[in-house]
């Protein structure tokens, strides 16, 4: 009897071991696969006899910046696919692998005769086909070979279409500028206009591309810089190995255009050679770790742990519970440093503060609603924050990878922006504004459907839940308004106008406006629990405006598919979030599944939330 | 608490209350007539329609109405912006911010529920405008805060809050007064928040001593947000707007306004100085209604107006002689710009005009604020005579002139790195410095800020030249004070309430 009791409580005690171990173990092993990737990207990409991951690293200039040709690689497929490497339609005979857009670029730049034949373009519109005498079932995507025998055509109609002001475009003629501008880019590519591979080699010399368009843009005609540099030279080189599948001297010349590049910065040139061609090496491993693709991963797992726990919670034992919540909380918080990494990374690359354009925006918006729910999290342990955070992680992050369609995501930024310490200060505030305002949206989100569907809530959790969203709605006030007038006094130091009723400024007073609404709503008592959530969840609708539907007004800076499907997303979430308060208001909370008053007593200690640990 | 006044008090008091927002509202026609009178008259009128709000605070009070009025705002705001795209900016803001109604055409809503849709949708509805909400959310703040936020210090702690916001006000009101130490901290933001740093601490103190330490933030946020209103009042009342544009190894001494134009006629003087008598849009405007010409002294002759464009493109009918240069041209009326698509964007203004010719008759002539429409010339009792249409001037007692302008581009790109001006100022007593003029580094001198805005590019001669954007406004510091106090009145509110929060869950033992 006395030994079964310790043989009991001494597999209580290995239970409660394991238990409190298992988040540790299940972290090391998400570590190591993160860390696994990393040495992947650093080591080489393992294709055949070619070393692509060196060239990959060979920095240039394009659109104003250094990077490396992998970057162009990835932003010039973007650009005319939509992908980011060649995917089955665009393999030829034979390969059989998804094949880094590196590749396509070799053959693009030696002018290699599977560039002519590799289905690379994307066209969608059935009207810009039928020029090219071909309709929608021939596929989506078409090779250059296929495109040229109409491109008079195309060009004829396209430099029609651009007389037009860019909002009395036809559909047919957005496409049709779009297809001839991803010619032309392909083009240029394969000319040597682009990207600028030639280093400066004195002070005052800038990058330079081979060849550049004579006058009239008719012909092409070589650069002065092609005829003294010493990297035109060793970069023909590389290309002509290319053409003449000479993997050997192809990967020995790409060593010596290196080395070209390297020995070109001079002590006293204004090129700092070997820190620009580590910084090209290391956004070349950035791309092919895709840090915020894996942490779209990791918040979906976070949220789905986390969810777990929420609806297990009645069934699982006190120290089962307690490892799920820490298991979940742990996956975040790893998510979260990757998130963090990623940003870091960018700002280092890019040498400014994380905002700089819609795509960082996106990344940051997500990064900052993770922060404040970890940090609640912590403090509530209610297993809310972190599953609501998670969905605003993969949200964003998702929103983000679609914009990267737009092109390059470090882009130069024009004049009157260039200010590190404005970009540090007014758009970080303004961008946690949107944070804080959409995590409170989703928290509220979150209250009426696990009040209404499932037993998890119960007066004191959700009381706590209501005053996680007030405090957060109180950050979010603080920041949208001290970020909008932030913004007003940059404007101020810019021209001398503080206020201009710009869209982008309407959107962010639309904010402010917003939180104060709810605020002011519950010291009044206009509104009980119930009624705040909503006012929370009309903060989503009114910050993903100010966040998109304003940029979407300006005509004509995007193409019109995206403008088009984009304003009705934005409807979508709109109406998605209108129909939660909608049904939230209409069923009464007494027969919200949480709140329904229970004809017998119920254990307190199942069923609901209760702080964890 | 005051029990309600009279019926009869409470109705003759009503109309009171919007008076001072009409009296904004109508600044540019009663200024004229007015003058600084105007000033007083506004003054009497805010404290009247307060006075008013305070006998009407049972109402006015109530947090109900602030949430209305915001989320009317915000529908407000929503709607403005959504108008932008047929309207423009400028047309936009007049109609639905600068008013105390506004018709909605139901149409603006189709750029969201409908995007792509060409066909314009029919019907209209109703919606409070700018001033109104604003004014009614001024006046629900203010009678808010002689029900709700009294001040609760007696005795001593009265007199040393007193005391501390005396000496608190009395330091903002002098950096921002003296203009040697405006202009600087203006120029240096981190600067300003240093010597912003003792009298905010003071407010603060103040606040906390009169109204305890729940209400001291509130109190501060909603302070700093009448100081932003006011400040935007300023800005629209006495803030102007000009630009400047100097070619290279150039020089000027006039800004202008690109919203107006005005009709000049230049007499050459004997000693080498010229003559300017202007006639104004309004007046060119006018005359075309009328058929009158218009006749001023000064003018060598009544001028006919025979048409005006308020946006003009132009079109050349032929060249004069074999010289390319010289072009005969034609002006025709266009929309005027959005301003949605570009801030550059700007109407340019055409008109023609009748002129006595040598021969007795008139001739019809076209002046034009394009520049490459070259002034008439006419001769006047053998006097040549030069008439052109211009940007409306303003003289500037110095002058500027330009050594160089540099406009630097990314590699490989047109997009702007950075443009800048390298300038010398000629101040009235012929002395002279150096000055230099970059994005984000504006000059400022006499008051005003120049801002480097763009450049220009002779069509003929390639010469380039520096737009500099010249604004002057006596409300300027207002947003920064504003913000500075808002933001330490949010962080002392929730500042407190965390700590309250805090303290209450650790006595219940959560967390």
């Amino acid at each position: 009897m006395a030994t079964s009791i310790e043989q009991h409580s001494n597999d209580a005690g290995i239970t409660a071991r394991v238990l409190y171990l298992l988040p540790f173990a299940l972290a090391l092993v998400l570590v190591l696969w993160l860390m696994s990737g990393v040495l992947r990207a650093g080591g080489g990409s393992g294709m055949g006899a070619y070393d692509y991951a060196a060239f990959g690293a060979l920095p240039a200039s394009e659109d104003g910046r250094v990077k490396p040709m992998d970057t162009v690689a990835r932003n010039s497929l973007l650009q005319i696919s939509g992908k980011q490497s060649l995917v089955e339609e665009m393999l030829l005979a034979g390969e059989d692998d998804n094949l880094p857009a590196i590749v396509w670029l070799a053959e693009v730049v030696s002018q290699h005769p599977n560039a002519q034949q590799r289905a690379v373009f994307r066209i969608d519109d059935p009207d810009v086909l039928g020029l090219m005498g071909k309709t929608v079932d021939d596929g989506k995507y078409f090779s250059l070979a296929q495109i040229l025998p109409s491109m008079p055509q195309v060009e004829e109609a396209a430099l029609q279409a651009r007389r037009l002001p860019d909002d009395e475009r036809t559909r047919f003629q957005e496409h049709v500028i779009g297809l001839w501008l991803n010619v032309g880019l392909v083009y240029e590519l394969q000319f040597g206009m682009r990207p600028y591979m030639l280093a400066p080699e004195q002070t005052g010399q800038d990058w330079q591309p081979l060849f550049e368009r004579g006058a009239g843009g008719q012909s092409v005609q070589v650069t002065r810089a092609a005829r003294g540099r010493a990297s035109a030279q060793t970069w023909s080189d590389v290309a002509t190995a290319y053409a003449q599948e000479d993997a050997e001297g192809f990967n020995q010349r790409v060593q010596a255009h290196a080395e070209a590049i390297r020995t070109a910065g001079q002590p006293g040139a204004e090129l700092n050679a070997k820190g620009v061609m580590r910084k090209a090496a290391f956004e070349q491993g950035f791309n092919a770790y895709r840090p915020f693709a894996k942490g779209i991963v990791l918040y979906t797992l976070a949220g789905l742990v986390g969810l777990l726990g929420l609806l297990l919670r009645p069934v699982l034992p006190e120290g089962g519970y307690k490892a799920v919540w820490r298991s979940g909380v742990g996956i975040l918080i790893i998510a979260f440093l990757l998130h963090t990494a990623g940003l870091v990374i960018r700002m280092w690359l890019q040498g400014r503060p994380p905002v700089t354009n819609l795509y960082s925006s996106a990344v940051f918006i997500g990064w900052g609603a993770v922060c404040f729910a970890i940090v609640m999290e912590l403090l509530s342990r209610l297993g809310i924050a972190s599953l609501a955070s998670s969905a605003v992680g993969v949200a964003t992050l998702f929103i983000a990878h679609n914009l990267a369609k737009d092109g390059d995501t470090m882009g130069v930024m024009q004049a009157v922006l260039d200010s590190n310490f404005w970009l540090g200060t007014h758009v970080i505030t303004v961008t946690l504004g949107y944070s804080a305002t959409f995590f409170a949206g989703f928290l509220a989100l979150l209250y009426i459907v696990l009040g209404m569907a499932t037993p998890v809530l119960d007066k004191k959790s959700s009381r706590l839940l209501v005053g996680m969203v007030y405090g957060t709605i109180c950050f979010a006030l603080l920041f949208s308004f001290v970020g909008t007038v932030l913004g007003g006094i940059w404007a101020d130091q810019s021209w001398g106008r503080f206020w201009g009723w710009d869209p982008k400024e309407n959107g962010a007073v639309m904010i402010v406006l917003m939180n104060a609404i709810a605020l002011h709503a519950r010291w009044g008592h206009l509104v009980r629990e119930r009624g705040f959530m909503c006012l929370a969840i009309m903060g989503n609708i009114i910050t993903a405006w100010s966040w998109f539907g304003t940029n979407l007004l300006g005509v004509g800076l995007h193409t019109y598919g995206f403008m088009d499907g984009a304003m009705q997303k934005l409807m979508l979430f709109a109406i998605a979030n209108l129909v939660v308060i909608a049904i939230a208001l209409a069923v009464p909370t007494k027969y919200w599944v949480s709140f329904r008053p229970s004809p017998k007593p119920r254990n307190h200690d199942q069923g609901q939330i209760t702080p964890a640990g | 608490m005051m029990s309600n006044p009279p019926l009869w008090l409470r109705l003759s008091t009503l109309p009171l209350i919007p008076v001072p927002y009409f009296l904004i509202a109508w600044y540019d026609d009663l200024l004229s007539g007015m003058g600084p009178v105007f000033y007083v008259v506004l003054a009497v009128a805010i404290a009247l329609s307060l006075g008013a709000g305070i006998l009407h605070r049972d109402w006015l009070a109530s947090l109900r109405l602030t949430v209305a009025l915001l989320a009317l705002s915000t529908v407000l705001v929503f709607l403005g912006t959504l108008a932008q795209v047929e309207l423009g900016v400028w047309d936009a803001v007049e109609r639905y911010f600068r008013s105390f109604f506004v018709w909605v055409p139901l149409d603006v809503l189709r750029s969201v529920l409908a995007p792509g849709s060409k066909q314009a949708w029919p019907g209209e509805f109703i919606f409070p405008g700018g001033f109104l909400l604003l004014g009614l959310l001024i006046e629900n703040l203010v009678a808010a805060h002689t029900v709700r936020y009294k001040v609760r210090a007696r005795g001593r702690s009265l007199g040393l809050g007193l005391a501390l916001l005396g000496a608190s006000v009395l330091m903002f009101v002098l950096t921002v007064a003296v203009p040697r130490i405006s202009m600087v901290i203006q120029q240096d933001v981190v600067l300003m928040l240093g010597i912003w740093a003792l009298p905010m601490v003071l407010a603060t103190a103040a606040m906390y001593a009169l109204f305890g330490s729940r209400k001291a933030g509130i109190v501060l946020i909603h302070l700093g947000l009448i100081l932003l209103l006011t400040g935007e009042f300023v800005t629209g009342l006495e803030a102007d707007e000009g630009q400047m544009q100097i070619p290279e190894r150039g020089a000027s001494n006039f800004t202008y306004d690109i919203r107006e134009v005005e009709l000049a006629l230049i007499e050459p003087l004997e000693n080498g100085n010229e003559r300017h008598v202007v006639i104004a849009q309004w007046m060119l405007e006018a005359a075309v209604l009328s058929g009158e010409p218009i006749e001023k002294p000064g003018l060598p002759m009544p001028i006919r107006v025979e048409g005006f464009m308020p946006n003009s493109d132009l079109r050349a009918e032929r060249f004069i002689g074999m010289d390319v240069t010289r072009v005969d041209w034609e002006a025709f009326e266009i929309d005027r710009s959005s301003g949605t698509s570009g801030a550059t964007e700007v109407d340019v203004p055409s008109a023609y005009i009748a002129m006595p010719t040598q021969a007795g008759g008139f001739e019809r002539v076209l002046v034009s604020a394009h520049h490459v429409v070259p002034p008439a010339e006419i001769e006047i009792g053998g006097v040549p005579w030069r008439v052109e249409l211009r940007f409306k001037r303003t003289y500037l007692p110095y002058t500027i002139q330009l050594h160089d302008f540099r406009n630097d581009t990314f590699t490989g790109t047109g997009v702007a790195m950075n443009y800048s001006s390298d300038l010398r100022l000629i101040e009235p007593g012929g002395a002279a410095r150096e000055a230099f003029i970059k994005m984000n580094r504006p000059l400022r001198y006499d008051g005003k800020a120049f801002f480097q805005s763009g450049f220009f590019q002779h069509p003929l001669n390639r010469n380039t030249g520096t737009i500099l954007q010249v604004a002057q406004n006596p409300g300027a510091l207002m947003p920064y004070l504003a913000c500075v106090v808002v933001t330490v009145g949010l962080c002392v509110q929730f500042g407190g309430s965390l700590r309250r929060y805090g303290r209450r869950t650790a006595a219940q033992g959560i967390g």
